[in-house]
């Protein structure tokens, strides 16, 4: 569960450029809006979203594990199939819009 | 944020990061080849290395994102992004997917904390190996980098 909403969140921040904000280190301050033609890094927000996805996502599927019977295991592997996908397409989604870039 | 530590924190910082990413490589590989058959002997290492992985790699992040706006003024900026493009692209490859690899890292601790059935044994094996391989890329990665410029 934690792998799935990782990805989903990586893949959201990443490819929708959902929810980003920004930290200018010239500037030293964070802003919502990056200003145009101005250092902007944006990774920081990428990472925390797909790390607060990552943890509540595990604690949530571990909370459901506990107060479920056997067909939680089928839920948990097709899940896995999913995170797996997911991950790997933010990866290639990645590397190819840095390449781009 | 570290824009305007003395250089030499940032070299310690650097240093440390890359002590953590070669402890981070040792136990993703040593895990790897530990976990390599279809349901892996149980062993004090099969606990031990996910836990040291887990915790270098928290180190390496912690590490990392302190140096990281120094990095971006001072060695992407003034230097990759005019001499060597490709370098800065590839240390951007690097951070995502240091990232991408923390749901990995974090199953295999938690997989390895109870029994192993043959499809959890599967789930593990594939974290392992694609933890190792990505630790691996990024470690060879940060070197280069780094042969070219650092904070």
């Amino acid at each position: 569960m934690g792998a799935f909403c990782a990805g989903a969140a990586y893949l959201v921040t990443t490819a929708g450029r959902v929810g980003l904000f920004f930290y200018l280190p010239v500037e030293r301050r964070w802003v919502v809006v990056a200003p145009p033609r101005t250092i902007a890094m944006d990774w920081f927000s990428r990472a925390l979203w797909t790390l607060v996805a990552l943890v509540v996502g595990a604690l949530v599927g571990a909370w459901i594990e506990s107060r479920s019977s056997g067909d939680w295991r089928r839920v948990t592997a097709a899940l896995w199939q999913l995170a797996a996908l997911l991950l790997s397409w933010g990866a290639v989604f990645t590397v190819l819009w840095l390449l781009r870039g | 944020m570290l824009v305007d530590a003395p250089r030499w924190a940032l070299k310690l910082l650097l240093i440390s990061h890359v002590i953590a990413a070669g402890v981070s490589l040792g136990a993703s590989v040593h895990f790897a080849l530990l976990v390599r058959r279809a349901v892996p002997v149980q062993s004090r290492l099969l606990r031990l290395y996910p836990t040291v992985a887990l915790a270098s790699w928290a180190t390496l992040f912690a590490l990392g994102s302190a140096i990281y706006p120094n990095y971006r003024l001072q060695v992407r900026a003034e230097y990759l992004d005019l001499h060597a493009r490709w370098v800065s692209t590839l240390f951007d490859v690097k951070e995502n997917l240091a990232v991408l690899i923390a749901p990995l890292l974090l199953a295999q601790w938690l997989l390895t904390r109870r029994s192993l059935d043959a499809q959890s044994g599967r789930v593990l094996r594939a974290c392992a190996w694609v933890s190792a391989v990505c630790v691996a890329f990024n470690f060879v990665a940060g070197l280069l980098v780094t042969s070219y410029r650092s904070v």
